[in-house]
């Protein structure tokens, strides 16, 4: 039962610094001020990274980076494949097509399929958020039509139809309603997938090089040759890997605690 | 039925073509890539000649629908086309780098499954506080990305503690004269190398199987037949085994299933970490090479790999529904 | 597959595997060219033709021996089937003279065919390729069959392996390594790999490994001369970097020995702006630097507010740097990042302000200057940089065909001022090569004017040869 609050606690602090965060930040993160990979000191609480820039202040602008591109993520894809899934459910003619294009998203292997588009477009923060979003769509589409399918065959639709409802007021008013628990699961695992998959582009150099997000600096800690042979690697890599740890620890937490809720309540 | 395989078989024809058109549509000239170090002879000196010759040779100079034809003519034959960075059929690239990546992610997936299966199962039955370890190691490890598992063992196991290799899926050349070159220690020998590599793919993919298996069992624990079996005096495990568990086996399949069509995306973040000469580097590589040969070759079997499989899931399913209505 | 027309083109590993498992007509150790396969040699009054004496007992390594034919084969053929790491299309024509002499009648005098051509071009028999229409897809057992002093015993294609023996009856001796194994390995390991045992030689820009085996009696490091360069293309042609001021005034505001410094974390080597780096043989100390100087760029920039367009790889942090140098003087530089292949196609089209690049090649005979500026050659890095000055090109043109060394460096002392004026590539820094080794296994060399092309390789074949 501990373990939403702390989720929520946690998940506060991360959004309240990512509001905040450039204001804390004791410099500009692009600026060199000081030596390189210099250990933590007063001048420079969390070191600095492999050009001088310091870590802290990365560390703050790239809360704000990870998690403004994780909501946005989440956002368009729950949003997308909520419609998709509602439309194909209730409008037989869409089902067809639909359907076919998620199988098809869902054939070609994603992180291939996300390499070749943004060689095409470009790894701007835009069009990784674009891209993710609208290529995590097909699976929870499907779950969602799946849902729909069910829903429709319960006899109260059946009544509402037979009594003349129109098919948009059946879904907005029937259907939808019972819908909405799918929606922690999926808010979870799209946040997961979304913090995820920026940092792995970012750590195979696929991402966007001039936004600062926690993945980024992780891509650019790794790609410095001899971060292991010293001690570096504590205070520039570790800080943003347990930041990703505990915001998708967080979020999970808080999910469970909204599912246990959800339970509870009468249906 | 028809329509079944209807569906599937414009799928493929779907698939086909999108992995044609896609690689294409990319800016950038194969002939002028270079490595990310600069030290790329094709950039220092490629002559203006050397460079036609190529590009007639790779059909580069034909227009689109020439150099499409030229693919469904090869791929009918079963030639892959000739990579172009690599100066090698593409369908001997693929097919070296395929029992890798193959070998590594279906070891994992078994174990993941079987193990995450399992754990979840129990967590579920026993319920309590191994109910809640489990689970709170779970969604620990499923926090994880990948990438970070990888370096941490990585510097744990290989760089601090020096028990495994630094890279690597084999040591490449028996050049040691103490070392066998025989196969029951090369088959050790490539062990010892995946053993890093595949751990990091089961730490990142069981979590999914303990979740699924748990949630199947606990929808079902109060169900009725299990207080019949209980008082007909089965045993805990009998129980759990011969009433509870096979529910779980619909869901973990489903999931294995998925995961398993999924296998030939390849495991690109493992493999560039530990430098597994499997698909997803080959893929990594192909696309900053503009290597167009061996990126359809790669596409084209990483795509197909999901429909084929839930193809057959789909027989399955079907052929279990018949036999159980 | 290492021969000639198979090579991979990725990575350094290609070229030098290339001289370790072919000969070549002359070659070079640490203080100039000297013979290999041509004992000696003489050219005519007007420097058309070369007349090379073979060295004796040269042989293939299946036996058989090494005559002229082999020869004028390989620049015949050659002819036909370009090498994709020189031209050769100066070569009118050979004749085989005697059992041990071959003449080579260029369309013209070219001064560096000594060194770039004859030092460069692998010989390759002719019976094995005399039959062979198509080279590139070639893969017969004796497609790698060479003169020189390792053999290729094994190649993996998947991890990109090779794996080369020592040739005992090489006409220099029997190497003193017996065995040689290129293989591809992560940068983030390949140190601890040289410390694990793993390996014996790596290498890396970053000077930092100097002070990690500082001290150490078996793990060494040995620095390259400053080879690879690290430097801005200009597009020439579109505003305002049209303007000579606005790249001189660049060149004023970038504190480019702090920038080499923060980056390769040692010595910073300032780019000279005439292109060619220091420690060369074709180096002019005189030519005009650019010292920092903040106040000064932004006199000549009157004032002006300017935005310009960076293009660079997603791997580089020099814009990060350049980023604040410039706007203390008035110029906003949007980053743009690519990856490689797009940015060398735009850098082709013309379609950029700034290209950051960082490549080899240029340690070696200056020729490249020429072609960089004014040939149809194809190297795209210089390509982007479009500079049409007649006066370089003149002189570029005179300095090929000069065979004198003494007027030839005048001429070419004269290019680099021209470049250290007009500023068609903005020199940033240049980079040594930092190679990790193993020392009880292998001692590695620096090659006069770097290895083949003036890269800063170590494997010179004379570093595995007795002495």
């Amino acid at each position: 039962m501990r373990f939403p609050l702390l989720g929520a606690a946690l998940l506060t602090t991360a959004a309240i610094l990512a509001l905040l965060g450039p204001a804390l930040a004791p410099y500009d993160p692009k600026l060199v001020t000081g030596m390189p990979l210099l250990p933590p000191d007063r001048a420079h609480l969390l070191g600095t990274n492999d050009i001088g820039q310091d870590v802290l202040s990365e560390w703050l602008w790239a809360a704000r980076a990870s998690l403004l591109v994780a909501a946005l993520i989440t956002a368009l894809s729950t949003i997308l494949s909520w419609s998709v899934g509602m439309v194909a459910g209730v409008w037989r003619q869409a089902e067809g097509p639909l359907m076919a294009l998620a199988d098809l998203l869902l054939a070609i292997p994603s992180l291939l399929l996300y390499l070749l588009v943004v060689t095409l477009i470009g790894p701007s923060q835009r069009h990784v958020a674009l891209t993710l979003g609208l290529l995590s769509w097909p699976a929870f589409a499907r779950i969602v039509r799946a849902q729909v399918i069910a829903i429709r065959g319960r006899t109260h639709i059946e009544s509402a139809r037979a009594l003349g409802a129109t098919a948009y007021r059946i879904a907005w008013v029937h259907v939808f309603p019972g819908t909405v628990g799918l929606l922690p699961a999926k808010i979870v695992l799209t946040v997961r997938f979304a913090i995820f998959a920026e940092a792995t582009l970012a750590f195979l150099g696929l991402g966007d090089p001039s936004i600062q997000s926690w993945g980024a600096m992780l891509g650019w800690a790794f790609a410095y040759p001899l971060l292991f042979a010293g001690r570096a690697w504590l205070w520039w890599a570790l800080p943003p890997a347990l930041s990703i740890v505990l915001v998708v620890l967080a979020t999970t937490w808080l999910a469970t605690g909204l599912e246990a809720v959800a339970e509870q309540r009468p249906s | 039925m028809a329509r079944l395989i209807g569906r599937y078989l414009a799928l493929a024809v779907a698939v086909v073509l999108l992995n044609f058109l896609l690689p294409r549509l990319l800016p950038g000239d194969p002939l002028a890539a270079a490595a990310p170090d600069g030290i790329s002879p094709a950039t220092s000196t490629l002559t203006v000649q050397a460079r036609v010759q190529l590009r007639a040779y790779y059909h580069l100079d034909q227009p689109l629908f020439g150099q499409l034809l030229s693919y469904l003519n090869d791929l009918a034959h079963g030639n892959l086309g000739w990579s172009i960075s690599q100066a090698a059929p593409a369908r001997d690239l693929v097919g070296e780098r395929l029992p890798w990546t193959l070998g590594l992610l279906v070891t994992a997936l078994i174990v993941s499954s079987v193990a995450g299966s399992l754990l979840g199962l129990l967590a579920a039955w026993r319920g309590g506080q191994l109910d809640q370890t489990v689970l709170t190691l779970s969604s620990g490890l499923a926090a994880m990305p990948e990438f970070l598992t990888a370096i941490a063992l990585l510097l744990g196991f290989a760089v601090a503690l020096r028990w495994f290799p630094l890279h690597g899926g084999q040591t490449v050349f028996a050049s040691d004269p103490g070392r066998n070159p025989d196969w029951p220690h090369a088959l050790v020998d490539v062990a010892w190398h995946l053993t890093l590599p595949a751990l990091t793919l089961v730490l990142a993919t069981s979590a999914a199987f303990v979740l699924v298996a748990r949630g199947a069992v606990r929808s079902v624990l109060t169900e009725t037949y299990l207080t019949t079996a209980r008082a007909k005096g089965l045993s805990e495990t009998q129980v759990a085994s011969r009433h509870a568990a096979p529910n779980a086996l619909l869901p973990v399949m489903t999931l294995f299933g998925l995961r398993l069509g999924q296998v030939l995306g390849g495991a690109i973040v493992v493999e560039r970490v530990f430098a597994v000469p499997g698909l997803g580097l080959l893929a990594y590589q192909s696309i900053a090479a503009r290597d167009y040969p061996v990126l359809q070759a790669v596409f084209l079997l990483g795509s197909l790999g999901v429909p084929t499989v839930n193809f057959g899931l789909e027989l399955a399913y079907r052929r279990l529904e018949r036999r159980v209505g | 597959m290492p021969t000639p027309f198979r090579v991979s083109t990725a990575g350094p590993g290609g070229p030098v595997l290339l001289t370790l498992i072919y000969d070549t007509l002359t070659w070079k150790d640490e203080h100039g060219i000297i013979p290999w396969l041509a004992k000696k040699w003489a050219t005519s009054e007007d420097g058309r033709d070369y007349t090379f004496a073979l060295a004796p007992n040269v042989r293939w390594q299946d036996g058989q021996p090494l005559t002229p034919d082999d020869v004028a084969f390989s620049f015949d053929y050659y002819g036909r089937h370009p090498y994709r790491w020189t031209d050769t299309t100066m070569v009118e024509s050979t004749t085989v003279l005697d059992t041990d002499q071959i003449r080579l009648r260029l369309r013209q005098p070219y001064a560096s065919f000594l060194e770039d051509v004859a030092g460069i071009v692998p010989i390759v028999p002719k019976r094995v390729w005399s039959n062979v229409a198509d080279p590139s897809t070639y893969g017969g057992a004796d497609a790698s069959v060479g003169s020189g002093p390792f053999k290729l015993a094994e190649y993996r294609p998947a991890e990109g392996a090779y794996r080369l023996t020592a040739n005992p009856g090489y006409f220099h001796g029997s190497p003193t390594t017996r065995q040689y194994e290129q293989l591809n390995v992560p940068a983030a390991t390949s140190v601890q790999a040289v410390q694990q045992g793993q390996l014996d030689l790596s290498w890396g820009t970053d000077a930092s490994v100097n002070e990690l085996f500082k001290g150490d009696s078996r793990i060494k490091v040995l620095a390259t001369p400053p080879l690879s360069v690290v430097r801005l293309a200009v597009n020439t042609k579109r505003a305002p970097l049209d303007n000579k001021v606005t790249r001189q005034a660049i060149m004023y505001a970038l504190d480019r020995t702090r920038l080499a410094q923060v980056i390769t974390k040692g010595l910073p080597v300032v780019g000279s702006a005439g292109v060619i780096p220091p420690e060369t043989p074709w180096y002019d100390p005189r030519v005009r630097s650019y010292s920092f100087d903040a106040e000064k760029a932004r006199a000549l920039l009157r004032g002006k507010q300017y935005a310009i367009e960076l293009l660079a790889d997603p791997a580089n942090r020099e814009p990060e740097l350049l980023q604040p140098m410039l706007q203390a003087v008035g110029i906003t530089l949007a980053v743009k990042r690519v990856d490689s292949a797009t940015r060398t196609q735009l850098l082709r089209e013309g379609n950029f302000q700034l290209g950051l690049v960082q490549h080899i090649g240029i340690g070696g005979d200056p020729d490249f200057l020429r072609r960089w500026y004014s040939g149809t050659e194809a190297n795209d890095y210089a390509q982007g940089s479009i500079f049409s000055n007649a006066q370089f090109g003149q002189l570029a043109r005179e300095q090929a065909v000069t065979l004198d060394e003494a007027k030839r460096k005048q001429l070419v002392y004269q290019l680099q001022a021209i470049l250290a004026d007009e500023l068609p590539t903005i020199t940033l820094y240049y980079r040594r090569f930092y190679w990790t080794y193993d020392s009880t296994k292998y001692t590695p060399m620096n090659t006069w004017g770097g290895l083949i092309d003036g890269a800063p390789l170590v494997q010179n074949k004379l570093s595995f040869l007795r002495r």
